[in-house]
């Protein structure tokens, strides 16, 4: 009977002292999607003194507005079953903006003119401005990371100009937008068009040394979707470039290994023939030559031929051919990559930190910093061979 | 008014006659006495109006004044017409004359089976009151007691609650010389005991405890019965009146003690090394020891095969689980950590819930409460009223509440699948102990969330490790750790595969197949323990 | 009937053992380790482990020589009853400050990550309640506990890490010595690893109540490796996906790697819940072994042997214990000077011991 009673007891306890963290999903304001843009402060017409008395924030090392654009699941509004969807996104999911000294700034005067307690956990991406990620993002990174709610599988990116409006494109299909951007993200990873550098990855290379974060950079297309432009590089927490979609690609060849998604014109004998890399395997391999370090890429491509232009005469030696052809393409176009990595001092490739753990004596006693080894990188050799192998051309046999 | 005559009423009675309470006091002291006409006053006294209390006198081959004293609504008249009337009254004596008279009837006359001599009055009268026949004979100082015993008794048919698709159809009914005779049928051999013992004060009721000398651990057959000879009560009604006198842990939830309808069950039971105990007057019989493992489990699992049986145990053991979790989860995520759940069914979740008044918990309350009570509904009901209807009826209820803005859709789904997930266990004891474990579950996770969840499940799981069946802890063969039970458990071995009985039971001879050599020398047994 | 059935098996020791040494402490572990180690972490919590696995031989060693004794009971055999008392006094003292500050941090990552609002002694009086009433009083439910619990703990942190498997870049290994490679950095990061899996001694209360006490060596030596790998390959995992720089950044690695994966069916969007429902139970297993040295130490030290009373009594003096670090910077300075020192306890004075009782030819006299 003890047991039971003390049970009984431990029970109401919970009971009558009440439900600290019990918040219904109605009473959270779901976050999906959030864009951060920079205001200059002349655009804001007044303060809210929500965290501060007007005038009275502390001096920041560098004076920065934030504007942040909410995009907040309406509840009632998405219908269960097959009868949603029919509606179109506005009146499905609201987008709120505020302006703040610091994103928790931002956020308080956001929570503050919001009834629902704000709500982080579901948070799908967070687009920055081009403005904010040349400046540095390690304050939005700082506020994200330090918060419990935020996952680490959201995605990052970069956007030119206005961040806002890639959270305002509304496409047709999806009721939520933010729902339908991250989807585009994952699928682009599935499809092999795009690296898994979601959040947690991207703060892993931005905090490893000898390895530089790569984010992806979107454009808005037609108001109703967007389309990955390519990637922003960065250089410590700065962007110092973005580069073009094909890039991605050649970038995902010298990098990642999962399957490939990019296709690439080849011409052979007046023929022109698109491949499409299926899989591939690569091999950054870095040494050191005379105390000087020296990496050699070599990547393996599986591919598989989709189309035949201007000819009509498939056949073994012209598969051999377009190997070669590949092969001479995509070393020119990544040395042409690497290159402007070099030039921009951004080591997306992660070959500083394949030196730091091979070598690691070299490393402590030349390197140390990611400083110096930005400058070695930019001196550095780096070879590339490819080795396309096509493994079939389709249903068709010619 | 009424209750004041009543009372006069019996006070007149027992002016009148002997005390009630002495009478059966009298009795133990009586004997038999020679003159029948004093006997049969003395059985007038006893029986006084009862109105199938019944006296027949006679003359025993045509001389000797006789009388049979029977109680008429449990004897079978046309038995006592052929077999003691007839030739009592048709016999003349002839032969053999140097017997006694008493010796003679005994040997040469009666034809029935049961027949045994007294001189002491309380067995006259107990056995009377058990169905037999009484036969006095004038200046005989002994009297005769006859089985003529006729209860009233339905047919043996296929138990209500313990149906198989594949297996036999005969179940257990109240009578305890049936039911015997059932295990009997189906274990043929010399080792085989069925122990009558007697509970109840009033009731008499007879228990046999059923085991196998060779097998069962004579440590547990003389636990089995010290704990029913420690019970003191009135009167035993049913099996689980037994039950709770027996059950280690009365505190607990979870049931200690099996119950089952079918023979087949209670033979399997038997032959692993477990005692059944048959109770008069209840169709269940009661198996001990029994632990958690064995409540999802039905006779019919060793009728199929074993992958599709293995199957089906894995459903109902995590249809079980589910039913005590599953609803406390919905709770949780919801309130506490949405984060959990795809974006999609939040936003859509969310959406279903807008509009309903109350919080998660209370609305899961509510509709848990509402289950229960629509549940006990359907068992009280008639049949022909009962079953599928009441399912359509709770859908058509949640469907209104839905409607009403009451209840969010995906609520009535989650308690749909939480209810249904308990129907799935056959024992229908254990599933009501994690049916109703589930409400404080749901308070536990609506005040903390995950960390509700969690301590009330460790709650539920260290208690269920900390009790025991008859000695046998009652998480066996999960811990303790058992390997050749676990082959019988969440999964179901081929049967050539399961060649020892459940070691946890300690039984004198583990192996299965040789125990029929064993039956010759049971000297000679092998025992090994089990982890 | 049954009674001898409930001897503790070696089986059973074994997990005792394993779901002993999984407890709080891995979340935080990679951390403190890789502070110390960088990366050399891995390397580092080997040295720890085996450290720990020299103590344990003391105490299995021990257990062997006075199969009938406690670590109370052989204590005042070998040391004399004064000396011996006081420490066994000091052995209590410490696993009850261990226990609240065990408890606190449990409190600290349910508050930090899980329920943010809810008042911090709301957990800690949870998981200090839940050993309480969990039956100290009996040995075979208490081994029994680990034995079910070992498996929902092990098997969901095996699910977590196996998916994070694609994140890793061995990178992040390599060299295994760490950068700036020295003996003392490896040395510190062994000893927090130490520090976090030396309270297996508590097997000492055991060993007493085993069916055979003489069997007790093969089955500690495999529980306890099991259990430690679990440690080893959590620390690595975390380490080959995070890096060290990144762990530095972050109080609980292990919590942030559950995080980082995403199961394919998408059944669950998250599933360090999982994870966290699994570190509960490896929590309370772990705090159940300590509450359970306390007890029954304080029960075979005073002659006391009313359990539940007990238990009672030391509830408050754990609780008061939990809540006397202000934050959570306190907490962890706190937790490893107290664990650091405490290695003297938990590792050094068995092996002393059992060398004092060898060249004293001390026995159980039997």
């Amino acid at each position: 009977m003890k047991k039971v009673c003390s049970i009984f007891i431990f029970l109401s306890f919970f009971i009558l002292s009440g439900c600290w963290d019990q918040y219904e999903l109605e009473e959270r304001a779901n976050i999906l999607g959030l864009a951060i843009d920079l205001v200059e402060q002349e655009d804001i017409k007044e303060e809210n003194e929500v965290t501060h008395p007007e005038g009275e924030f502390p001096n920041e090392k560098r004076h920065t507005f934030y504007k942040i654009t909410a995009q907040i699941a309406v509840p009632g509004k998405i219908k269960l079953g097959p009868e949603g969807g029919s509606e179109g996104s506005d009146k499905t999911s609201w987008v709120i903006q505020t302006t703040g000294h610091t994103l928790k700034d931002a956020m308080a005067n956001l929570q503050q003119q919001l009834a629902e307690r704000l709500y982080l956990g579901h948070l799908q991406i967070v687009i920055i401005s081009d403005e904010i990620a040349e400046r540095g993002i390690e304050d939005v990174n700082d506020y994200l990371g330090r918060n419990p709610e935020v996952r680490r599988t959201a995605w990052m990116v970069v956007n030119k100009k206005d961040a806002s409006k890639v959270i305002q494109a509304a496409p047709p299909l999806e009721t939520v937008p933010s729902l339908y951007l991250s989807d585009t993200l994952d699928n682009a990873v599935k499809f092999g068009k795009l690296p898994r550098e979601y959040l947690g990855r991207f703060w892993i290379d931005l905090s490893d040394k000898g390895i530089d974060g790569i984010l992806p950079a979107v454009k808005v297309v037609d108001n109703d979707r967007i389309m990955v432009d390519g990637f922003a590089l960065f250089r410590g927490e700065k962007m110092v470039d973005r580069t073009t979609p094909i890039e991605i690609g050649v970038l995902m060849n010298l990098t990642e290994s999962n399957a490939g998604g990019y296709s690439t014109p080849v011409e052979v004998q007046d023929g022109i023939y698109f491949i499409e890399s299926q899989e591939r395997t690569n091999n950054i391999d870095v040494t050191l030559k005379d105390g000087e370090p020296t990496a050699n890429i070599s990547v393996k491509i599986d591919a598989i031929l989709d189309e035949q232009i201007n000819t009509d005469s498939l056949n073994d030696e012209v598969i051999n051919e377009i190997e070669k052809e590949a092969n001479k393409k995509m070393e020119k176009l990544s040395q042409k990559l690497v290159a402007s990595l070099q030039d921009t001092g951004s080591d997306a490739l992660g070959i500083g930190a394949r030196i730091r753990a091979k070598h690691g004596g070299y490393w402590d006693k030349e390197i140390q910093s990611d400083e110096r080894w930005i400058d070695v990188f930019q001196e550095m050799d780096i070879s590339i061979t490819y080795h396309y192998r096509i493994r079939r051309a389709g249903i068709r046999s010619q | 008014m009424r209750f004041f005559n009543s009372r006069k009423k019996k006070k007149q009675i027992q002016e009148s006659n002997i005390p009630k309470s002495k009478i059966s006091k009298d009795i133990k002291e009586l004997h038999v006495v020679p003159e029948l006409e004093k006997m049969i006053i003395l059985f007038d006294t006893i029986f006084q109006k009862d109105f199938d209390f019944s006296v027949r006198k006679f003359h025993v081959f045509g001389k000797t004044e006789a009388a049979i004293v029977f109680i008429s609504s449990i004897v079978d008249k046309e038995k006592l017409e052929r077999d003691i009337i007839k030739p009592l009254q048709e016999n003349s004596r002839t032969k053999d004359l140097t017997k006694s008279m008493m010796n003679y009837i005994n040997e040469d006359v009666l034809y029935d089976g049961d027949v045994n001599k007294t001189i002491h009055m309380k067995d006259l009268v107990e056995g009377l009151l058990r169905g037999k026949v009484v036969l006095l004979i004038d200046g005989q100082k002994e009297a005769f007691h006859l089985d003529a015993f006729k209860p009233e008794k339905r047919g043996i048919t296929q138990p209500e609650t313990e149906r198989v698709v594949r297996g036999s159809r005969d179940g257990f009914i109240e009578q305890i010389g049936v039911n015997a005779s059932l295990l009997r049928y189906r274990l043929p051999v010399p080792e085989f005991r069925v122990e009558q013992m007697e509970v109840g004060k009033l009731t008499k009721t007879k228990l046999a405890i059923c085991y196998i000398d060779s097998i069962t651990n004579e440590e547990l057959v003389e636990e089995v019965r010290k704990r029913i000879e420690r019970i003191d009560i009135d009167r035993i009604l049913d099996a689980g009146y037994i039950e709770q006198y027996i059950q280690d842990n009365p505190r607990s939830p979870f049931p200690q003690v099996q119950n089952t309808e079918r023979p087949d069950k209670a033979v399997g039971n038997i032959v692993e090394g477990r005692v059944v105990i048959l109770i008069d007057g209840s169709p269940f019989a009661l198996i001990v020891p029994a632990v958690f493992n064995q409540f999802y489990q039905t006779s019919e699992d060793y009728n199929e095969r074993w992958l599709i049986s293995s199957i089906i145990r894995l459903i109902r053991l995590a249809a079980l689980i589910f039913s005590l979790t599953f609803s406390s989860f919905y709770v949780t995520v919801l309130s506490f950590h949405p984060e959990l759940i795809p974006a999609q069914f939040v936003v859509a979740a969310a959406s279903g819930r807008s509009g309903v008044p109350f919080p998660v918990v209370i609305e899961v309350l509510i509709m848990e409460f509402a289950m229960e009570i629509l549940r006990e509904a359907t068992v009280r009901m008639p049949q022909q009223v009962g079953g599928a209807l009441s399912i359509v009826g709770v859908l058509v209820i949640g469907q209104a509440a839905v409607l009403a803005g009451f209840v969010s859709p995906i609520t009535v789904v989650i308690i749909a699948l939480s209810t249904i997930g308990s129907f799935a266990t056959p024992s229908y004891n254990a599933a009501t102990a994690f049916r109703l474990l589930r409400f404080p579950l749901i308070i536990l996770s609506g005040a903390l969330g995950l960390l509700g969840l969690a301590a009330g499940l460790i709650i539920v799981m260290n208690h269920m490790l900390s009790i025991r069946s008859f000695g046998v802890p009652y998480m066996t063969p999960f811990s303790p750790l058992n390997i050749t039970s676990l082959k019988d458990s969440f999964l179901r071995a081929p049967i050539k595969w399961l060649m020892e009985r459940p070691s946890q039971l300690q039984p004198k001879d583990v192996i299965r197949e040789n125990s029929a050599e064993k039956m010759d020398n049971p000297g000679e047994t092998v025992n090994k323990g089990g982890n | 009937m049954h009674k001898h059935h409930e001897k503790v098996t070696p089986l059973q020791l074994g997990t005792v053992i394993a779901s002993t040494i999984i407890g709080v402490s891995i979340l935080a572990l990679p951390r403190f380790v890789v502070l110390e180690a960088g990366k050399g972490a891995p390397l580092a919590s080997l040295v720890g482990i085996t450290l720990v696995f020299i103590g344990l031989l003391g105490i299995v060693m021990l257990g062997r020589r006075f199969p009938e004794q406690t670590l109370i009971g052989y204590n005042q055999i070998i040391l004399g009853k004064p000396f011996g008392s006081v420490i066994s006094v000091l052995f209590i003292v410490y696993m009850t400050i261990l226990l609240g500050l065990e408890a606190r941090q449990f409190g600290e990552v349910i508050a930090g990550s899980l329920l943010t609002n809810t008042p911090i002694q709301i957990p800690i009086f949870i998981i200090i309640f839940l050993c309480a009433v969990s039956g100290l009083q009996n040995v075979s439910t208490f081994v029994y506990i680990h034995l079910l619990y070992i498996p929902l703990i092990v098997i969901p942190i095996i699910l977590i890490i196996f998916p994070s498997l694609k994140d890793v870049a061995f990178y992040h290994l390599t060299p295994i010595v760490g950068h700036h490679p020295s003996v003392t950095k490896i040395v510190q990061g062994g000893l927090i690893a130490a520090q976090a899996i030396s309270n297996v001694f508590i097997i000492s209360m055991l060993i007493p109540s085993m069916k055979n006490p003489k069997k007790c060596i093969k089955s500690s030596i495999v529980g306890f490796w099991i259990g430690s790998i679990t440690v080893f390959i959590i620390v690595t995992m975390c380490l080959a996906v995070f890096g060290e720089e990144e762990i530095k950044e972050m109080f609980w690695p292990t919590l942030i790697l559950g995080r980082m994966v995403n199961i394919p069916a998408e059944l669950l969007s998250r599933v360090d819940a999982i994870l966290l429902i699994s570190w509960i139970y490896a929590v309370f297993t772990t705090l159940l072994s300590v509450y359970f040295f306390v007890i029954r130490g304080v029960a075979e030290l005073f002659r006391f042997e009313r359990y539940r009373l007990l238990t009672l009594l030391i509830f408050p003096v754990v609780f008061a214990v939990a809540l006397i670090p202000n934050d959570i910077f306190e907490m962890y300075e706190f937790l490893l000077y107290v664990t650091k020192y405490g290695l003297i306890l938990t590792i050094g004075y068995p092996v002393f011991l059992w060398l004092i009782a060898c060249l004293r030819r001390k026995r159980e006299e039997s």
